[in-house]
């Protein structure tokens, strides 16, 4: 179901790569005709083997690209190394957060929001930034930020990742109005729960709330999601800007 | 592999604008098409006769008015004769009528939510039950930036979009335990024959809120209804999709 050629000839950048939504991500983007630049944080054995098997299967290049998203010199280093390529960037898909173990407002540390709010908002800015910057260039460019259910409906609970994601739905939003002259599109998704690493961190309860909270009654697998986001990344979201799309199984 | 490949949709409104170009993406997807028509035009049966050919795909035009419920009627019956899975329903059709409210006869308001919200609930009803049987498809309503944020000078119109929003929640909510999603898509202004109905002050009032400077096409909505009805909004219903350019 996958093999479609919806963004023949593009190049994107994916964070977050190697595993959950991403790797995802990567996977339908290669099998879509789409060069990628593999963001993650350190080199695996399986993420290479993957990468060469995704290359030669659907002949596109892919480059994997390491650095921890916390680290402003590596990501520097990063953006270096995506601009020595000299191809132009399309598609940036800041799909790459931490999660929050479960506490409850009172029970979570200002170091513990100050730790999230790092990686889900402050380092999702500096990299945009960065690459937008490169796509105004080229006066065209979409950009697909992962928000969460968690960022809009605010059930309780998990407040720091939750918090930072609204502040991503906001960043999305001003991003798409700022950039909107530049031909650049800036939206969001925003999923449910997904089996995922991420997702297998939460509580059982958080999880099995989750899903009754939604109508389908179950999980999302990572490649509903990735579908979502390259509709988004592609041209036939061409007239779609500062939009956060909901793939939550009906929540809301 | 194309994007709706083996399926079948019903499509409204395919005389023309979003309807008709709806009609040209889903075939050029890969999916075999009931298109409901107001009537017949030369423009109309040559695009249905060229994407048969150029997609290998059927496309079966059924002319009927909608403001009439029981041919409405007769040509459900005839789909139903078909006697084929019915993957899509993409509930395009819709007419507008451009008064302030005080200006808005009872008979306007009759007429506008007799197209845009009764006939359409009479059509999802006769589809879904089909759907029903093989426990899966997609439903798709157009509801419009005017239903979200209100118009001036639109009230009948805008009044039947926000319904169907309602509708579309609460049919998704519905449906979703017998595999049916059900989504909208709330366009800007896009470039058809309603929106040329209004005076160039009018639409450039209506871009202003838009971030992308410029009127949508046709195709942006049938896009957005391909994507929906596609298996690759897998995990989405009851949700309002806003293809409008960025309009707040």
């Amino acid at each position: 179901m996958t093999m479609n050629a919806m963004l023949n000839g593009k190049n994107a950048i994916v964070t977050g790569a190697n595993r959950g939504i991403g790797l995802a991500v990567l996977r339908l983007f290669a099998a879509s005709g789409c060069n990628v630049w593999a963001c993650c944080r350190k080199p695996s054995e399986a993420f290479t083997q993957e990468v060469a098997q995704l290359q030669e299967k659907h002949s596109v290049w892919i480059e994997p690209v390491y650095f921890d998203l916390q680290n402003s010199e590596e990501m520097k280093s990063a953006v270096k190394l995506i601009r020595e390529k000299k191809e132009k960037v399309d598609i940036l898909v800041n799909n790459a957060g931490i999660e929050q173990k479960g506490s409850l407002f009172q029970m979570t540390s200002t170091e513990v929001f100050r730790q999230i709010f790092e990686v889900n908002v402050f380092a999702q800015i500096e990299f945009s930034r960065y690459i937008t910057n490169l796509m105004m260039r080229n006066r065209s460019g979409s950009v697909v930020n992962l928000i969460s259910v968690a960022g809009l409906d605010m059930t309780g609970g998990y407040m720091a990742y939750s918090a930072s994601k609204a502040a991503m739905a906001s960043v999305t939003k001003t991003m798409a109005a700022e950039l909107c002259s530049y031909g650049i599109r800036v939206n969001g998704v925003a999923p449910g729960i997904a089996q995922t690493d991420m997702a297998m961190s939460l509580t059982e309860q958080a999880r099995e709330n989750t899903k009754a909270a939604s109508l389908m009654q179950r999980i999302a697998d990572p490649e509903e999601i990735a579908t979502v986001i390259r509709f988004l990344a592609s041209d036939d979201a061409s007239y779609m800007t500062g939009q956060i799309v909901r793939a939550d199984g009906g929540m809301a | 592999m194309k994007m709706l490949a083996g399926k079948n949709a019903v499509v409204t409104g395919c005389m023309q604008g979003i309807g008709m170009k709806t009609m040209e993406v889903f075939a050029q997807e890969g999916a075999n098409v009931w298109a409901f028509c107001y009537q017949p035009t030369d423009e109309l049966t040559a695009k249905i006769q060229s994407l048969q050919e150029e997609c290998g795909v059927w496309i079966k035009p059924l002319y009927f008015d909608m403001a009439d419920d029981e041919a409405t009627k007769a040509a459900l019956k005839q789909v139903m004769a078909d006697k084929l899975p019915i993957d899509i329903l993409a509930n395009v059709a819709g007419i507008t009528h451009n008064a302030l409210f005080h200006m808005t006869s009872m008979n306007d308001f009759h007429r506008v939510f007799q197209i845009d919200f009764f006939a359409q609930m009479l059509i999802t009803q006769f589809i879904t039950k089909l759907m029903l049987r093989n426990r899966k498809g997609s439903v798709i309503f157009i509801s419009s930036d005017a239903a979200v944020t209100g118009n001036a000078g639109q009230i009948a119109y805008s009044a039947a979009k926000g319904a169907l929003i309602s509708a579309m929640r609460t049919l998704s909510a519905e449906l979703a335990n017998s595999g049916i999603r059900v989504n909208a898509v709330a366009p800007g202004v896009i470039d058809t024959a309603m929106t040329q109905a209004l005076t160039d002050e009018q639409r450039d009032k209506l871009l202003v809120s838009a971030d992308i400077k410029r009127l949508g096409q046709p195709e942006d909505i049938a896009n957005a209804l391909a994507f929906l009805g596609s298996d690759y909004s897998s995990y989405i219903t009851g949700q309002l999709l806003r293809v409008n350019g960025g309009c707040k």
